[in-house]
């Protein structure tokens, strides 16, 4: 069974669900994040090593990665943005959401792939999104997720036949603390977490997570859509414009 | 399962592959399991074995379903029933392959949840477990296949618009190539097309452990798509194929 695993977006919500349930069941989690004082609390707490990096930096990065060799690679660091809509949001919003959701998790890939391919196994778990499904009123954010979706599906076209194993989870409305930096009103994101529902767990997750990566060497479990029973997706609009 | 408070199961397709795994594996965790196909034999094996009870019934006779659903009320409704016939390509398809093709895997499928899901919303409890497929996914090389687990892909989603707020949850597998007895079937000896692999193929208890998951998942938790595949299987890739254009 893999044992190393590298969970990115390590320091808070589901980063630290999936961490939780991988240590809970005995596999060497390495906790990658920016913020070193929580993740030496989620270490205290959960045995966890951590590498308190900026996934932007990527010098840093690779400063990390040279001396791991991850089994399983969890890009879980992501955030949202553009919430107010793309015409509203500063570029500087973009290139972090981009930069963050899509690059740093191409970068991870460019540096974990090649061990993994010479090792002939290794399984890339990505956190995506419902919003790479269905439409949810963030291009920005929609695109990124969306963006996810595609990368895994391509890259498990291009790691064919090497062994190694791609899985996309897709989850709706966990709680965590998304809207408090996607938006930086705080009575907007007040009001944007105030769901009234039951939303999944950041340990829901976690147990996804784990779920794909024990199942037998020959399963790839390859998506997981998971949401709240609270949530759903569609429904249609007709708005008729002012003349 | 029981933990979520799901007490029986119904499993269509239930005498053999991935219906029959999902039988033990639902009865395993402590379920009251009605499994539901035409073979009677291969049923009353499987009751011997697991301790389901058999329901010997057609999916596409509506009337009999009706009958034989009457009295039970499933809390899980597993819709697994489904065949390949056509498989191999539209131009090679009779009009009897498609319509036992969208016959069992989308219309059955519709009028199943026609008739369960009342008593599902009216308990405010109930899992749909649509067995959809890659096919539904990717385009695979096989249209009326693809098109009816197209359909049931689609036929997930909305059924989870339908039923928001009844505390239903509808959850969609989309396997891709499982060991059973499902090309034997639905692909013509000699047929252009790859019925047997030489790969690490799908079990049709991995379809079951992903059906259980998703019924052991929390409550509040709807686990609404599992997609699962060898690892030696992919999807995708571009073809560029010359023709013969008359105008030189």
């Amino acid at each position: 069974m893999a044992r190393q695993v590298l969970v990115t977006g390590a320091s808070s919500g589901i980063g630290v669900g999936i961490v939780e349930v991988l240590c809970r069941d005995g596999f060497e989690v390495h906790a990658l994040a920016r913020r070193a004082d929580r993740l030496a609390e989620i270490a205290a707490r959960t045995g966890c090593e951590t590498h308190a990096v900026d996934l932007t930096d990527a010098k840093a990065v690779s400063k990390v990665m040279a001396d791991l060799a991850p089994d399983v690679l969890v890009n879980n660091a992501g955030r949202g943005g553009g919430f107010g809509g793309i015409a509203s949001t500063h570029l500087s919003d973009v290139q972090a959401t981009v930069g963050t959701n899509v690059v740093g998790t191409m970068e991870l890939l460019r540096l974990a792939l090649p061990g993994m391919v010479s090792r002939k196994s290794g399984h890339v778990v990505n956190i995506g999104s419902v919003a790479a499904l269905y439409a949810c009123p963030s291009a920005l954010y929609g695109g990124t997720k969306a963006a996810i979706k595609l990368l895994s599906e391509n890259l498990r076209l291009e790691l064919r036949g090497s062994g190694i194993r791609v899985t996309d989870i897709r989850p709706g409305r966990v709680t965590s603390e998304f809207y408090d930096v996607a938006l930086n009103d705080k009575q907007a994101a007040a009001r944007a977490k105030a769901t009234g529902i039951r939303e999944l767990a950041p340990s829901d997750i976690g147990e996804a997570v784990r779920f794909a990566v024990t199942a037998p060497a020959s399963v790839n479990v390859s998506t997981i859509e998971i949401q709240p029973v609270e949530q759903t997706y569609g429904g249609f609009y007709v708005d008729p414009v002012q003349q | 399962m029981t933990k979520q408070g799901m007490q029986s199961a119904l499993v269509t397709g239930a005498s053999a592959g991935i219906g029959m795994a999902a039988v033990r594996s639902l009865r395993a965790a402590g379920l009251q399991v009605w499994a539901m196909a035409r073979r009677a034999d291969r049923l009353e094996a499987l009751a011997e074995e697991t301790g389901c009870v058999p329901i010997v019934a057609d999916v596409r006779d509506s009337d009999g379903l009706e009958a034989a659903l009457a009295d039970i009320a499933p809390d899980v409704l597993v819709n697994n029933a489904g065949l390949g016939a056509g498989i191999t390509g539209i131009l090679k398809a009779s009009r009897d392959d498609i319509e036992r093709t969208i016959g069992t895997n989308v219309t059955a499928l519709l009028d199943l949840c026609r008739i369960v899901l009342p008593g599902m919303v009216e308990r405010r409890r109930g899992h749909v477990v649509n067995v959809g497929s890659v096919a539904g996914l990717y385009p695979i090389n096989s249209t009326v296949y693809g098109g009816s687990k197209g359909a049931v892909h689609l036929i997930s989603m909305n059924l989870r618009l339908e039923l928001r707020g009844t505390g239903v949850r509808v959850t969609e597998i989309c396997p891709g190539r499982v060991s059973t007895e499902f090309m034997d079937v639905a692909v013509p000896p000699g047929a252009d097309f790859p019925a047997k692999t030489p790969i690490r193929e799908l079990k049709p208890e991995d379809i079951a452990a992903s059906i259980v998951y998703a019924g052991e998942a929390p409550a509040h938790v709807n686990v609404s798509t599992i997609e699962l595949q060898p690892l030696e299987q992919t999807f995708g890739s571009t073809q560029f194929d010359p023709i013969d254009w008359k105008d030189g």
